[in-house]
């Protein structure tokens, strides 16, 4: 069997490609040359160095609104799920009496110290006034202890000469007094 | 029609780099078709075809302001679609065991693939075809259906005008004994 020349209508015979497939390939061609080829000069492939990615008409323009739409949303949400939440705590009665507690503590502190503050105050303020000079919280305790001992110790000390001054007065012998002169 | 545009013109919008893109892209659709074909008759299969295809332009992009025109554009395209087939072709040969393996796998990609659509005697031609040696069945596929001249082959296989003809000899005179047989 002789084989014949070939048949030029029959050129791609058999083999057949997938529809559109010439037509698609040169942006696949492109693609692939930009994915294999990362050094090729980015103004030689202006189009397709462009982003691809695109925004709906007037997307920008409503944007602010939705994102605000959005917010609101998450705020009212956000509430609506703090509200139970607090509710339940306020009905809680261990944490009622906790909290009671708590001020009443707080108060009585603050009650204290308030009355402290107002004594030290007040001796502070007379001391200023007596001797406007002298500041009390200056004195040291123990040198305040030893003076009040001390003057203590000198009152006894005139009782006792007072008392011997009587005694001699009221029994001294004059003849005897005399006769020692 | 941008595959009218002479070979010439493409080279030199190519080299000015203003207008390389779309030259490129003429370029493209001068040879998509052809190239497509060529390499479909030597690797059967569509998505091996594809991917081979785009490697080729892929190449031919990142050559092309080095190309120095010492053969024509055509058969610098052609050289380099037929030595990535190649390459294609010895690396699944690698895969394989044997050769016998490497047909194999043509002609189960010839029955299996989707996109085959011929008739029983063309069908036959390509099983007839798939038995053929694989310089044979490359030189068969450029002068019987893409009509070469045996100097264009010459100048993308690099193998001589003589042996390029031999070569042709006995693959017809096989391809007639596989019809005459069967």
């Amino acid at each position: 069997m002789k084989l014949l020349p070939y048949n030029k209508a029959d050129q791609k015979a058999p083999f057949n490609v997938p529809e559109g497939y010439f037509a698609q390939l040169n942006d696949r061609i492109r693609e692939r040359i930009l994915i294999e080829d990362q050094t090729v000069d980015s103004t030689l492939l202006n189009d397709l160095t462009q982003t691809p990615f695109t925004a709906p008409d007037g997307y920008f323009a409503h944007l602010h609104k939705g994102i605000q739409a959005k917010v609101t949303t998450e705020v009212s949400t956000v509430n609506k799920n703090k509200t139970p939440i607090l509710r339940k705590l306020i009905h809680n009665s261990f944490l009622q009496g906790a909290v009671a507690a708590c001020i009443i503590l707080c108060f009585g502190f603050w009650a204290f110290l308030k009355y402290r503050d107002t004594n030290i105050t007040h001796t502070n303020e007379i001391s200023k006034v007596e001797y406007p000079d002298v500041d009390a919280d200056m004195f040291d305790e123990d040198l305040l202890i030893e003076t009040y001992l001390s003057s203590v110790s000198e009152e006894k000390n005139d009782q006792k000469d007072k008392i011997s001054d009587d005694y001699l007065i009221e029994n001294i012998d004059e003849n005897l007094l005399l006769n020692e002169i | 029609m941008a595959h009218t545009i002479d070979d010439t013109t493409i080279l030199t919008r190519f080299r000015a780099i203003q207008s390389r893109e779309n030259a490129f892209e003429d370029l493209i659709n001068k040879y998509k078709e052809r190239l497509y074909y060529h390499i479909r008759r030597m690797v059967i299969d569509h998505e091996d075809a594809d991917d081979l295809l785009q490697d080729t332009f892929v190449k031919i992009w990142q050559n092309l302001d080095k190309f120095q025109e010492n053969s024509s554009l055509f058969t610098w395209i052609y050289r380099i679609a037929t030595n990535e087939c190649l390459n294609f072709l010895r690396k699944k040969n690698k895969q394989n065991t044997s050769s016998i393996d490497d047909s194999l796998y043509l002609l189960n990609s010839l029955e299996e693939s989707p996109y085959i659509n011929g008739s029983e005697l063309q069908m036959k031609l390509q099983r007839a075809i798939l038995t053929l040696p694989e310089k044979q069945r490359i030189v068969f596929n450029m002068k019987y259906f893409e009509e070469m001249k045996y100097e264009e082959i010459n100048e993308i296989l690099g193998t001589s005008v003589g042996a390029l003809k031999a070569s042709y000899h006995h693959a017809v005179k096989k391809i007639e004994e596989y019809f005459t047989k069967d």
